[in-house]
């Protein structure tokens, strides 16, 4: 008990420390939060596009124009074919859309017709020829249930509708999964700081060479002794861990309180396990008590950076993505990028995000095994 | 006397060289036995081999009949250790530092409490309790080094030089507390190279050099084997050959030195040999300034067995 208690008496000598790496999580979360409620809400960008109708103007064609209208801007410009290959080439429009004579007389009557388009073929132009296609092909689908045009009409709206309805709740929930993805990637930077820079400082205190032989020269059990210091450890990240999950079941409720914040937590917690070993391994390597702020600023900043906690990993080059994955923050920010992407929950969905555990928990066995060795070594040195 | 540790026939090599050759000795209850020996003579070895921190190639340590291990907690529990360099936590304070060495042997709450403060007052550090080390000055912290080893009332404590670098009154606080846990029925193992020391407080001295035992007994009885008596100074100007020859001549007298006007006179053993010297001052009329008689000390053992200084 005595040690425990120690541990946290010499840890409570970092607490500014600690509140500092706090601080930064918390107001970065917060400022994330801001910036994604500002801008991440999922406006689309509406294409430019043109109509030119050479049939009459048949019901078919107005709704067309109706639903093109709700998803694109819909340009005025003269029917010259000069003018409109100027639009083209400065992107003034994404799409022209050329509808033939007879168009609706000949799509109703079931004889083959086609709906010119010039693109400039790029995203925009893609999106258009989806809208446009999910359109024609909802006529030739029910336009033969139908005698009446307007009641055909009426079907494929009621349709369009449908769909589009299912994609707006989709981007809501993009949204929110994204803050979380965030969130916990920076996280990275502060539990490793956090965790590492009070974890080894406090470590190599009860490791000094002198204390040390103190402790082994005294009637208490040097494997209980060091059992409790682990204990205490253990406990002091867990207590970090729980701070930051509890910051972020505050702010980011909605996704936190679902399975996603489930599998974010989890996560988190076997990223926790793997940054108090590589403490312990760090307080067993690092003689100096000076170093070790600057060798942790070192690995929990330039892990962050390597990984992409800060920018985004698709942001970064080939060769640092090669680099990052030698360490165990890549397969926790690959596994936070992960899982907002997933759609269902079952084994086959959710293999990839237990292979980035697996490999992490392959960290933890690894500096587990290298403490035992310096610590063996230094025991034989001494 | 009760032997309450036994060390026989200790040796410790570091690759070819010998640290500690082939040691033999006893400690006494009770008693404060003196390890004295210049730097690199085998002390520290061998109460890190006596404390089960180093192996040891030969021989065996015994508390009261029984072999010393790593895993010997219950011969641990009644050893005190006082490390030559100070082993403290710098987040701690001087309470909760010993408070934390104390709970190491100590796990009862009330007990501990108490085993402190009586530490805290042994060593004087009551008004700085709350202090932590870096604000101590080199004997404050020299003083919680040695309550961190004692906390716990051993029954045997080993003191490693707990006064190097320590201010005259720190040491004489130092070495009052020593005798103190004497007096409380401690058994001390006490190492320094400060000969001063060794003749203020303990009962036995084992000098070694290069590793060995060269003698071990009380200093009554170390001085003997020197076989000087005592060295007498005399302050005498410019005094003629003749009288110095007429010096050398007398009774018991071993070496005579004459230099910057100060006359050394060391004599072998034999009665009186200080108040025949003043008579023989007074009947051939020599007048002097100064005289005075000093005993010989440990240095002049060591000097006398190995043909050199114990400082060097």
């Amino acid at each position: 008990m005595i040690v425990f208690k120690t541990f946290f008496k010499v840890v409570k000598e970092y607490k500014y420390a600690i509140l500092l790496y706090t601080l930064i999580l918390f107001f970065f979360a917060i400022f994330n939060l801001e910036v994604n409620n500002n801008n991440i809400g999922f406006t689309a960008e509406k294409p430019n596009i043109l109509i030119v109708n050479n049939d009459y103007e048949s019901k078919i064609i107005d709704n067309l124009y109706n639903y093109l209208e709700q998803n694109s801007n819909i340009k005025n410009i003269e029917n010259d074919k000069d003018k409109i290959n100027d639009a083209l080439f400065y992107r003034d429009i994404n799409y022209l859309i050329i509808i033939p004579k007879n168009f609706t007389d000949y799509i109703l009557n079931n004889k083959e017709t086609k709906i010119y388009v010039k693109t400039t073929k790029d995203a925009n132009s893609k999106y258009m020829d989806m809208l446009l296609n999910r359109y024609l092909k909802l006529i030739n689908i029910y336009k033969n249930d139908y005698d009446n045009v307007d009641n055909l009409i009426s079907k494929i709206n009621s349709i369009l509708k449908e769909e589009s309805h299912i994609e707006v709740s989709s981007n809501i929930k993009v949204n929110n999964l994204l803050k979380t993805t965030i969130y916990y990637n920076f996280a990275n930077y502060s539990l490793l700081a956090s965790c590492l820079f009070v974890i080894s400082t406090v470590l190599n205190s009860f490791k000094q060479e002198m204390i040390n032989k103190r402790i082994i020269v005294s009637s208490c059990n040097y494997k209980k002794h060091n059992k409790n210091l682990f204990l205490a450890a253990l406990s002091f990240s867990v207590i970090i861990w729980i701070i930051y999950v509890f910051i972020s079941l505050i702010l980011i409720k909605e996704a936190m309180f679902s399975w996603y914040g489930l599998l974010y937590m989890f996560n988190s917690f076997v990223f926790m396990v793997c940054a108090l070993a590589l403490s312990f391994l760090l307080g067993t390597i690092i003689n100096l008590k000076e170093a070790i702020n600057g060798i942790v600023n070192v690995i929990a900043l330039g892990s962050s950076f390597l990984c992409g906690a800060f920018v985004p990993s698709k942001y970064l080059p080939e060769f640092v993505i090669n680099i990052s994955k030698l360490l165990p923050s890549y397969y926790f920010i690959n596994n936070n990028e992960f899982i907002s992407q997933i759609e269902t929950f079952n084994f086959n969905s959710l293999t990839k995000y237990f292979i980035n555990i697996f490999v992490i928990i392959i960290f933890i066995i690894l500096f587990i095994i290298l403490n035992n060795l310096v610590s063996k070594n230094k025991r034989k040195t001494n | 006397m009760k032997k309450i540790i036994e060390v026989k026939h200790l040796t410790k090599k570091y690759r070819k060289i010998k640290a500690i050759d082939n040691l033999s000795f006893y400690v006494f209850e009770n008693e404060i036995l003196g390890l004295l020996g210049p730097n690199g003579s085998g002390k520290t070895t061998t109460i890190n081999a006596m404390l089960s921190l180093l192996s040891y190639d030969k021989g065996n340590i015994c508390y009261l009949g029984k072999e010393i291990t790593p895993d010997s907690y219950d011969i641990k529990k009644e050893i005190g250790v006082v490390f030559q360099e100070i082993a403290v936590f710098d987040e701690l304070t001087v309470y909760e530092n010993i408070d934390y060495f104390c709970g190491l042997y100590i796990e009862d709450k009330k007990i501990r409490k108490k085993y402190v403060d009586d530490a805290i007052k042994l060593v004087k550090l009551e008004q700085f309790v709350n202090y932590k080390p870096k604000a101590l000055s080199g004997g404050l912290k020299r003083r919680l080094n040695i309550a961190c080893g004692i906390a716990h009332k051993p029954k045997i404590i080993f003191l490693d030089e707990p006064t190097v670098a320590v201010d005259p009154q720190s040491r004489n606080n130092i070495l009052e507390g020593i005798k103190k846990l004497r007096e409380n029925g401690a058994t001390i193992i006490y190492t320094t190279h400060y000969m001063e020391e060794v003749e203020k407080i303990c009962d036995r001295i084992i000098i070694l050099d290069k590793g060995k035992i060269i003698c071990q007994g009380t200093k009554e009885e170390l001085k003997q084997l020197t076989g000087i008596e005592e060295k007498v100074t005399i302050e005498i100007n410019n005094l003629d050959r003749n009288h110095i020859e007429k010096f050398k001549k007398l009774q018991n007298v071993k070496n005579v030195e004459y230099r910057f006007e100060n006359l050394e006179i060391t004599f072998i053993k034999g009665k009186n040999n200080f108040t025949k010297l003043i008579d023989y001052l007074k009947k051939e009329k020599i007048s002097y300034n100064k005289i005075y008689s000093e005993m010989p000390t440990l240095n002049d053992v060591f000097l006398e067995l190995t043909g050199k200084d114990l400082k060097d």
